[in-house]
């Protein structure tokens, strides 16, 4: 499959006070269709900033991104909206899932937000990925009844419900134990193998890595090393 | 938006007592709104009420120059032709009685104090045809027995009627109150006759006015036609007609007949000034309508700071959401969308507690129309501005029922557009790291 995602020459540039943050100085990148791609280095090293830039939730200082051979440059903010909702779909570190909509509201909530299939499509597609993050029979659960695993579980159930999809986490088991951050990995390959879908994640769990395909460091806003296994 | 409405909906009872605390000031501020509109409503009603049965009557007719010094109720200005004048007015259908009536100025003395007062002189058999003034009447009407029930503790019953001793008098409760006078007690008239010498007399209290209207009730002195006869040295002069038309459901269409048979009255009788129900009535409409803004004015204040409650409880909402927003905009909402969400929350809120306080209105205006508002206890003096006397009946008014639900909601959308708008406009970015 061909590149999906490039990434040239991306500088990102904060300003603190009188001071100029550079947490990316110039990446290239590209990334094909359907890989399983982690993100590694040290705090401060732009990973997040990059998911964020890839997301389309902030937009680099120059730089230009390609999606599927489109450049984003210059979109207006409800134009990202639609990307976003066409094309990615995230996973936090913190879960972040609505309290108030059960674990069945929030996994239906970005088609719903589509608003593209009908109802009983939702809920097939729904009950489809539930079932493949192992929490069949807790859909009525509200997030606050389920354990962090259980939660990250129904996070990557929300991010994988529409199809096709770029999935973007950011550290994703950094609030679990080291068993269900392998389940949690697992979860994401076997979905990645299944349903071709690309994932890219930040991590600093050197467990969470050996299972990625690709291995990006970055390091003080540049990519330092891009091992493919 | 069904999405939307849900989610709103849940969060607007995720802090279940910082909503419920915005609704019950929200509900208690309306439905004081309702029921203040419903006694004022009442209040009219009661005003226009007393102007048809106490006071001026359906149409009250004098001469044009006795209208001009109404204020002194000359002796100078007599109705001419009553006959013909009476007989004019009964011929119209719409009529149900006419009485003739004669004002003066006098003094009233209790032995010890005297007070200016304006007497009114009537046929108290005909008087009572067109006015009610009888029904309110605590002891005797002139020799006949008054509506009002008689106190065990008052001195009525007792022997002395104007029959035996000669002129009797009907005052006022509260001006007898002011000199210290009971029924069957005795008091000094004096005025000037119709040929300017001064008169005095002694009056028999035979009955005490206690009305739905507080000016009569402060300063009302009745006496009958017959005694004020030679009293005055009248000689048959009567300042003033009173007509009495027909009851209609309508206000409007009441106004409008007292209207068109005074206009045929001074059409008929050039020299003749003809006030009606619909001139005074509107006057009295104008007036209460001044009033009643004050009235709105209180209420406005208490639904604003019901609109910062909401403001606060949608801004203490979108701070605690940071997060959320962040999620529902990284997944496509847009910022509209999420602006929206916000006011439908406030609308919620709105929606609640405007139909909260319109059920809290209902319950006190039903109250307040079986059972009424007692105003006694504010005492006569505070009464003094107030168009009734008594007890005040509050009046069903739904359609300010449903306005003053509208403007709760209206008032709950612009008070939520602010921090909406705030929640709209948080950077994805920002918003997903807020801790």
């Amino acid at each position: 499959m061909g590149a999906i995602l490039e990434l040239e020459k991306i500088t990102k540039t904060y300003k603190k006070g009188e001071n100029e943050v550079h947490a990316l100085a110039g990446i290239d990148l590209s990334i094909d269709g359907g890989e399983f791609l982690a993100i590694v280095g040290p705090s401060g090293s732009g990973k997040t900033t990059l998911l964020n830039i890839i997301g389309c939730l902030d937009s680099p200082t120059s730089g230009s991104v390609y999606y599927d051979g489109k450049l984003l440059g210059g979109m207006k903010e409800n134009e990202l909206s639609d990307y976003r909702k066409q094309h990615i779909s995230f996973i936090f570190q913190s879960y972040n899932l609505i309290p108030v909509l059960t674990v069945r509201e929030n996994v239906e909530l970005p088609l719903v937000i589509d608003q593209k299939m009908k109802k009983a499509e939702i809920r097939a597609r729904c009950n489809e990925v539930i079932v493949a993050v192992g929490l069949k029979g807790m859909e009525e659960r509200f997030p606050r009844e389920l354990s962090g695993g259980q939660e990250q579980r129904v996070a990557i159930a929300r991010a994988l419900v529409k199809e096709p999809f770029i999935v973007l986490a950011d550290e994703p088991t950094a609030n679990l134990d080291s068993h269900t951050a392998v389940e949690i990995v697992d979860i994401m390959r076997e979905i990645n193998r299944t349903k071709n879908a690309t994932f890219i994640f930040s991590t600093h769990d050197v467990l969470v890595q050996k299972h990625a395909r690709r291995v990006l460091t970055i390091r003080d806003g540049l990519v330092h090393a891009d091992e493919r296994k | 938006m069904g999405t939307l409405f849900k989610i709103a909906w849940r969060n607007v009872w995720r802090h279940g007592k910082r909503t419920l605390l915005t609704v019950i000031t929200m509900a208690f501020g309306l439905g004081l709104y309702i029921a203040m509109d419903s006694l004022l409503k009442g209040m009219d009603k009661g005003g226009l009420k007393n102007i048809v049965e106490l006071t001026d009557s359906s149409v009250r007719i004098s001469t044009k120059d006795y209208e001009e010094e109404r204020r002194s109720s000359p002796l100078d200005y007599g109705l001419t032709d009553l006959p013909a004048l009476e007989t004019f007015i009964l011929k119209d259908p719409r009529v149900v009685a006419v009485t003739v009536r004669t004002r003066f100025i006098g003094q009233l003395s209790n032995g010890i104090d005297g007070i200016p007062v304006s007497v009114v002189a009537l046929d108290p058999e005909k008087d009572g045809k067109v006015y009610s003034l009888k029904d309110y009447v605590e002891g005797s009407w002139f020799g006949q027995e008054g509506g009002a029930q008689v106190p065990a503790s008052s001195t009525a019953g007792t022997t002395a009627t104007s029959a035996t001793f000669g002129r009797s008098i009907v005052l006022g409760r509260g001006l007898a109150e002011d000199l210290g006078l009971r029924i069957g007690d005795w008091v000094v008239l004096s005025a000037r006759t119709r040929y300017e010498s001064q008169n005095a007399d002694d009056f028999l209290i035979s009955g005490l006015v206690d009305s739905s209207e507080p000016a009569i009730n402060a300063s009302g002195v009745f006496v009958s036609l017959a005694d004020a006869e030679d009293f005055l040295d009248l000689e048959g002069l009567r300042t003033e007609m009173s007509v009495r038309m027909k009851a209609r459901t309508n206000l409007k269409d009441s106004m409008a007949e007292s209207d068109d048979l005074a206009e045929r009255i001074r059409n008929g009788f050039p020299g003749l000034e003809a006030k009606s129900f619909g001139e005074v009535g509107r006057q009295f409409l104008e007036i209460a309508k001044m009033k009643s803004k004050g009235a709105g004015v209180i209420i406005l204040v208490i639904l604003l700071i019901s609109g910062v409650g909401i403001a606060n409880t949608i801004l203490m909402s979108v701070y605690s959401r940071v997060r959320e927003i962040g999620v529902l905009r990284a997944f496509g909402l847009k910022p509209k969308e999420i602006t929206r969400l916000f006011l439908i929350e406030g609308g919620i809120i709105g929606l609640i507690g405007s139909l909260g306080g319109v059920a809290f209105g209902l319950l006190i205006v039903t109250y307040f129309v079986k059972v009424g508002l007692s105003i006694d206890f504010m005492g006569r003096e505070m009464a003094g501005g107030m168009p009734i006397w008594g007890t005040l009946y509050g009046e069903w008014n739904p359609g300010q029922m449903v306005v003053a639900a509208i403007f709760g909601v209206v008032v709950s959308l612009f008070a939520s557009r602010s921090p909406a708008r705030k929640a709209g406009r948080l950077e994805v970015t920002n918003a997903l790291r807020f801790v």
